[in-house]
């Protein structure tokens, strides 16, 4: 089956009781990141390499388990103190990528703290290893179902 | 009308619906039992069953009946690797920022 990517936009809010100075330094910070920064209590996470400026890249792993087996590729594109993050970020497993991600965090400061917005513009890779022979998958049925209302052009 | 198109008027129909959507994003992250999928929606038990047959029907998910215990699980072949990573991501992103929140009121007082 030949690689294939689908994009997504992730658009999270929340409201923060807490300045938008110390959001903003939640981000900045690494040690604070390994804090917050795993989803669960069962996820590990420990940075390779940090380097929180414009240009800079960070290394991270992080997994349930001994074997943190997801590796995540940060590019601090943009840095706008206590107001906006715009970064990249590449999640691979196995020598595997599995999405590339720009994802923008603006602050604004609200009567009750901080107003967070998060934007994750997702390019999910499709790659011909994680994907099995037989597997329907939706780009699959959709073309299908493109050609035979007679929406698509004539496939290559 | 086909197989094929049939199978996906389900799937379409399937997604179509908040509650079955939540109820997809939470199998992404593994198994659960139909009360864990129930909890945190405000519907009745047999509301929850009517989302859940839909579902099993569109070949989304299945489930299996251990005793009293019926567990249902997302059928990962009804997405592609990529569907089912952005439905993971959305996940783990909306756990991010909750943990952010924790952080931030366990680190309240501190003075920076």
């Amino acid at each position: 089956m030949p690689s294939s990517v689908i994009h997504d936009t992730l658009v999270l809010e929340r409201d923060y009781v807490a300045t938008p100075a110390r959001v903003f330094a939640a981000f900045a910070d690494p040690a604070a990141r390994l804090r917050w920064g795993p989803p669960s209590d069962t996820v590990r996470m420990i940075y390779e390499a940090t380097d929180f400026r414009v240009g800079g890249q960070d290394i991270a792993w992080c997994g349930s388990g001994e074997a943190l087996s997801y590796r995540v590729d940060t590019r601090y594109e943009d840095i706008v103190p206590d107001t906006r993050l715009v970064m990249t970020e590449t999640v691979s497993t196995g020598g595997v990528r599995l999405s590339v991600s720009l994802i923008t965090i603006t602050l604004i400061a609200s009567p009750g703290g901080t107003r967070l917005v998060l934007t994750d513009q997702i390019a999910a890779l499709d790659d011909s290893d994680m994907v099995a022979g037989s597997r329907v998958g939706w780009s699959a049925s959709l073309d299908n179902l493109s050609r035979e209302l007679g929406l698509a052009a004539e496939p290559a | 009308m086909t197989n094929q198109q049939s199978s996906l008027d389900l799937m379409f129909q399937a997604l179509a619906d908040p509650s079955r959507r939540s109820i997809v994003e939470r199998l992404c992250a593994g198994p659960a039992s139909v009360s864990e999928l129930a909890q945190p929606l405000a519907m009745s038990l047999p509301s929850v069953m009517q989302h859940l047959q839909l579902l099993e029907g569109s070949g989304l998910i299945r489930s299996a009946k251990v005793g009293r215990v019926r567990t249902c699980r997302l059928q990962p072949e009804a997405l592609s690797a990529a569907e089912t990573w952005i439905n993971q991501r959305r996940v783990l992103m909306e756990r991010k920022l909750d943990r952010l929140g924790e952080y931030l009121r366990d680190t309240a007082g501190d003075e920076h």
